[in-house]
């Protein structure tokens, strides 16, 4: 109820500027994009620009940090350079986000729906839980080699609890009263789970999705700092070795530039099909 | 026995001069039903050797303190759950049987609206169920189409949120959410209406708007009800009887048979004999509370 009475407000106030006198249309608009993106804009022209100063006037040599200007520089020199060895990494994280996907979406239904299962696979992942997954880069090129096998299976182990922890509390997140009422017309288990536990579950998944985007492209390149021909990771280390900051820097900019335009992405997915949902979903 | 006969006798007697009675076949009989719970490895007499029969047609509230098996009754008469000993039979089926017809629909004290599904949605939730697109069950449950008085958007219209079929739930009030969670039921075109304490998170002037509203849509079809409540006034102004139960263990105290003809106005409410009724229900209650029969 309190989500509705804040959205009913802050509807509420735009009505004094509307009753101020007619406007051009589309003013208005303009005008709330300005106040929800303006501070975002100062917040990184501050931090950029406190770095640039930083590094400018105090004379810190360059193989130890390297000024903002040199690295948008360098990724102005080989756009198309960052731009594929971002796209290896990109599919590499895409491919663990879907397999981890599948498998956690497939044993959350299990353990949901069994007892035994649930006792089963609830220590195993307790165990994925605590294990340090990015200590298994090392042994994982080993085992797999030098392709994309060892990344996507590191995008997959690091999102694989978020999303079985936040599919399992989804499918659980059902109100019993609704669940009696579809029982008493004798709904299948088949069909509680579609049409309750699976769009009851969407609000945690998508959230899950958001927080395991920036996870599996940190999977993807931890696992191509050790044994690999391309990526972003790759640049990254091949880099590093040759003490080239700017480079190493300006692979560290095109990963962040991808995070964001991802979790972007997913924040309208989010914002599109949780119109029902009472909780802002980015509280969850 | 006599009593319940006797009881019987005059349900029907009521039934007889009202138009044409509803669907058919729907009365509910428990012979002897018991019930128990363990909780913390000590068993709760939930139900003790409960007894009721519930006509064709008839209203019935059942009235009684807390916990003293209320809901307990209701889902073992709509087959939600099983009796640990005695007979319960919903016209010529057993609960488990009529539950799979979709002769029952449920009413509980939150109107447990699906959120993502409009109000129009919502209401034919309980239709769908059993028709999953590429599987449909032919022939389950009763075909409530074509029937005017189970009409989700007449019934919506008659409860006054014609104008909110496209509405989320969430922009709703809790009143026109219990009223949806009512059209539900009986857009479901069932024979048997179960509803357990639905008015009871409604606030005083609501609720009282509410019984109306609901003897209103009842009045079309006269289905079979079983209407769990904790308000006096709702229960004699509602029922063709109102049952008082007492808890520990869970069971009948006493049955009052409510006189008021039919169709039931908001003035009844101050007549003699509505509170010669009220007081008869409230004083068994207390008995029944006290922990002695009346
Ligand atoms: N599933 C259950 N497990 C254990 N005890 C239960 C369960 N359901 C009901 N009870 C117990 O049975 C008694 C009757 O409960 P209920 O039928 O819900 O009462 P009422 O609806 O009249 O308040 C209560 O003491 C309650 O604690
Ligand atoms: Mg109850």
């Amino acid at each position: 109820m309190s989500g509705n009475r804040a959205r009913f407000l802050r509807r509420g106030d735009t009505v004094p500027a509307a009753l101020a006198g007619p406007r051009p249309p589309g003013a208005g608009w303009l005008r709330r994009v300005v106040r929800t993106v303006l501070p975002g804009i100062v917040a990184f022209a501050l931090l950029f620009g406190g770095w640039e100063f930083g590094v400018r006037y105090t004379h810190i040599p360059a193989t130890e940090l390297v000024a903002p200007s040199a690295i948008f520089r360098e990724l102005w020199r080989a756009p198309g350079f960052f731009a594929s060895n971002a796209w290896v990494t990109l599919q590499e994280a895409f491919w663990g986000f879907l397999v981890a996907f599948g498998v956690s979406i497939t044993a959350a239904v299990l353990v949901v729906h069994s007892k035994v299962m649930d006792r089963a696979l609830s220590p195993i992942v307790v165990m994925f839980q605590v294990t340090p997954i990015l200590a298994l880069a090392p042994p994982l090129a080993v085992w797999l080699g030098l392709g994309p096998q060892p990344k996507i299976v590191m995008a997959a182990l690091v999102t694989f609890v978020p999303f079985f922890t936040n599919a399992i509390v989804g499918f659980r997140a059902i109100d019993p009263a609704t669940y009696e009422v579809m029982r008493s017309v004798n709904a299948s288990k088949l069909e509680i789970f579609l049409r309750l536990r699976v769009p009851h579950s969407l609000p945690y998944l998508l959230a899950a999705t958001r927080v395991c985007t920036g996870l599996a492209l940190i999977g993807a390149v931890v696992a191509e700092f050790f044994n690999s021909s391309a990526g972003l990771g790759n640049i990254i280390s091949a880099a590093q070795s040759l003490q080239q900051q700017n480079v190493v820097w300006a692979a560290i900019f095109t990963l962040i530039l991808l995070g964001v335009v991802l979790v972007g992405a997913v924040t309208v997915v989010q914002h599109r099909l949780l119109r029902w949902a009472e909780v802002d979903p980015d509280n969850t | 026995m006599t009593p319940r006969r006797i009881h019987r006798a005059v349900a029907d007697e009521t039934r007889a001069s009202s138009p044409p009675a509803g669907p058919a076949g729907a009365g509910i009989v428990l012979d002897h039903v018991n019930k128990h719970f363990f909780h913390n490895g000590t068993a709760i007499i939930a139900l003790a050797n409960v007894s009721l029969s519930v006509a064709v047609g008839e209203f019935v509230s059942v009235i009684g303190p807390s916990g003293c098996g209320k809901s307990t009754l209701l889902r073992i008469i709509g087959g939600l759950l099983a009796p640990d000993g005695g007979r319960v039979r919903i016209g010529d089926a057993t609960p488990a049987e009529a539950r799979a017809a979709k002769r029952f629909g449920f009413v509980p004290q939150t109107p447990a609206l699906l959120p993502w599904r409009s109000v129009a949605g919502n209401v034919t939730l309980l239709r769908d169920v059993g028709r999953l697109p590429w599987r449909r069950q032919a022939g389950s449950g009763p075909e409530a189409s074509g029937d005017a008085a189970s009409d989700p958007m007449a019934l919506l219209a008659q409860v006054g949120l014609g104008s909110f079929a496209r509405s989320l739930p969430r922009e709703l009030s809790g009143g026109m959410q219990q009223r949806v969670s009512l059209v539900r039921a009986f857009a479901l075109g069932s024979p048997i209406l179960l509803m357990d304490e639905p008015f009871a998170a409604l606030d005083e002037i609501t609720r009282d708007a509410m019984r109306y509203q609901l003897l209103d849509i009842w009045g079309q079809t006269h289905k079979t009800v079983v209407f769990v409540t904790h308000s006096i006034p709702e229960a004699v102004i509602l029922s063709d009887r109102v049952v008082t139960m007492a808890a520990r263990p869970g069971r009948v105290a006493s049955v009052e048979e409510i006189t008021l003809a039919r169709p039931r106005t908001e003035d009844m409410e101050d007549s003699e004999e509505f509170s010669f009724h009220a007081h008869h229900v409230r004083t068994a209650l207390r008995a029944s509370w006290e922990g002695r029969e009346p």
